[in-house]
C-alpha cells in the first residue's frame, strides 16, 4: 500500500508504504541483491555486470508511476492521494565494499552525468514536479544495503524543505534584487574561516548557520538552478570537490563517515525558478568520532536545531584534511 | 509556461548513445526497469579535453588526489 496523507497541522504530504516493511535489511555480503548476479548465484537486482552505473526501480518504493488507489476515503479535513511518483535506486559500482568516497573522480564525474540524465527524464514526466537526488551513507543514517548506492525520489509536489528555501530566496531577490545563494558564497569567501574548500566552479563550505558539526554546502560560483543548467567542466569541477570533500570527511576520524548527500535543484512543474540557486548540502550525523548528533526533541518537535560546535573550528578541522588535487 | 518548454537539452532514449553515455534500458520480470549507463574511455579522454586538462590521458585520481 502506497498512498499520500495530508497532514493539516504542518501543510505537508506524508507517504505511508507499508511494503518498505518486508525490505531487505543488511544481507551478508554474499548476499547483497544490489551485486551483479553471479553465473550460477542466486538472482539479484542487477542481470548484468558490464556497466558504469546502474539505476533502476526501487523494488519497495515509497512512491510509484502507476500506484494503487488508496486504503481510505479522503474528508474535508484529511486529503488522501493516491501516492504517485517515481523511486530510483542507483548504484555507483558493481563492487560491493566501495564507496562513492573510494570512486575515482573519472567515476564520480560519469555519476554527475547520470544524474544529469535522470533529472532530465524524471523530471519531463507530466506527474513529476520536483527530482530529488539523495544518498544515504552509513548504518547510522539507517542504510539497509551497505552496496554503495544513491536514491531519487521523483515526487508529484514540491517537498516542504525546498517550498521553504524557494520562498526565502524568492523574498530576498524581490528585497535585494540579488540571487541568496549568490549572496551567502559571497559572504562565506569574504570571510573565509567556514570555507572548506573551493575551485573554478564551486565552493564547500559549513554555513554560518550549520545545523550539524559537520554539515557541508556545495555552491555552484555561476548562478543556475539544476544540473542540465552545468558545463561540462563544470560537472567535472564538482566531481573533483565532491571526492575531496568526501576524502576529507573520511579522514576526519579515520573511518567511513557517515551522511546524507541531498541536492537541490529547482522545481520541474514548469514554473520560472530563476531566483533559486543549485548546490548539495550533506548533514553528517557524528559529532565526534564515537558520538552522534540526535534529532531530539528540539530539533523534531519544535524544528530548533542546537549546534554544539562552531563552524569556523569545525570547518578548519576539515580544512587539515583537504588534499591539493580537490582544486583546480 | 508549458512544463516542457523548462526542460534543457535534449532526453536519451532507449539503448541509444548520445555525447559520452551508451544508456541501455531493460524490462525486468517483475515489469520495472533497469538502466546500465557505460561510458567509453575514449569518452573520458574527452571529457578530459573539455575540462580544459593540459594532459588529455586519464589519470587515476590516486595520483592525483591520495
Amino acid at each position: 500500500m502506497s498512498e499520500l496523507r495530508w497532514n493539516p497541522l504542518l501543510g505537508e504530504w506524508v507517504a505511508t508504504a507499508t511494503q518498505r516493511q518486508e525490505r531487505t535489511f543488511l544481507p551478508p555480503a554474499d548476499f547483497c541483491p544490489l551485486c551483479p548476479t553471479k553465473l550460477g548465484g542466486f538472482p539479484t537486482e542487477v542481470p548484468e555486470n558490464d556497466y558504469d552505473i546502474v539505476v533502476f526501480e526501487n523494488r519497495f518504493p515509497s512512491l510509484k508511476s502507476k500506484p494503487p488507489t488508496p486504503s481510505v476515503e479522503a474528508t474535508e479535513l484529511y486529503n488522501v492521494s493516491p501516492g504517485q511518483g517515481v523511486c530510483e535506486v542507483v548504484l555507483y559500482s558493481p563492487h560491493h565494499s566501495s564507496t562513492l568516497t573510494d570512486e575515482p573522480v573519472e567515476q564520480i564525474y560519469k555519476l554527475v552525468q547520470v544524474w544529469t540524465d535522470r533529472f532530465r527524464e524524471l523530471g519531463a514526466l507530466d506527474f513529476v514536479n520536483y527530482v530529488f537526488i539523495f544518498e544515504n551513507k552509513g548504518e547510522a543514517i539507517g542504510v539497509t544495503l551497505h552496496h554503495p548506492h544513491g536514491q531519487i525520489y521523483a515526487y508529484p509536489f514540491i517537498p516542504p524543505q525546498i517550498a521553504r528555501e524557494l520562498d526565502q530566496s524568492r523574498a530576498h531577490h524581490e528585497h535585494t534584487g540579488r540571487c541568496l545563494v549568490c549572496d551567502i558564497i559571497a559572504e562565506e569567501r569574504r570571510d573565509g574561516r567556514r570555507v572548506v574548500m573551493e575551485n573554478s566552479s564551486f565552493t564547500a563550505y559549513i554555513p554560518f548557520f550549520a545545523r550539524y558539526p559537520y554539515e557541508v554546502h556545495i555552491a555552484s560560483t555561476r548562478h543556475l538552478q539544476a544540473l542540465t543548467d552545468i558545463e561540462h567542466h563544470e560537472q567535472r569541477a564538482m566531481a573533483k570537490i565532491l571526492k575531496a570533500l568526501l576524502m576529507a570527511y573520511d579522514k576526519l576520524f579515520n573511518l567511513s563517515f557517515p551522511y546524507m548527500m541531498v541536492l537541490h535543484q529547482r522545481p520541474t512543474d514548469g514554473g520560472q525558478y530563476d531566483h533559486y540557486h543549485f548546490h548539495i548540502e550533506f548533514y553528517p550525523p557524528l559529532r565526534t568520532a564515537t558520538k552522534l548528533k540526535y534529532l531530539a526533541g528540539s530539533e523534531t518537535g519544535a524544528g530548533m536545531f542546537i549546534n554544539d560546535t562552531l563552524a569556523e573550528e569545525k570547518a578548519a578541522e576539515l580544512r587539515a584534511y583537504v588534499v591539493e588535487g580537490g582544486r583546480d | 509556461m508549458e512544463k516542457q518548454e523548462n526542460m534543457q537539452g535534449k532526453t536519451l532514449t532507449d539503448r541509444c548513445r548520445v555525447g559520452e553515455i551508451r544508456k541501455n534500458k531493460i524490462t525486468l520480470e517483475d515489469g520495472r526497469y533497469l538502466i546500465l549507463y557505460s561510458f567509453d574511455q575514449a569518452d573520458v579522454r574527452s571529457c578530459a579535453t573539455d575540462a580544459g586538462t593540459s594532459n588529455p590521458e586519464p589519470v587515476a585520481d590516486e595520483e592525483r588526489l591520495v
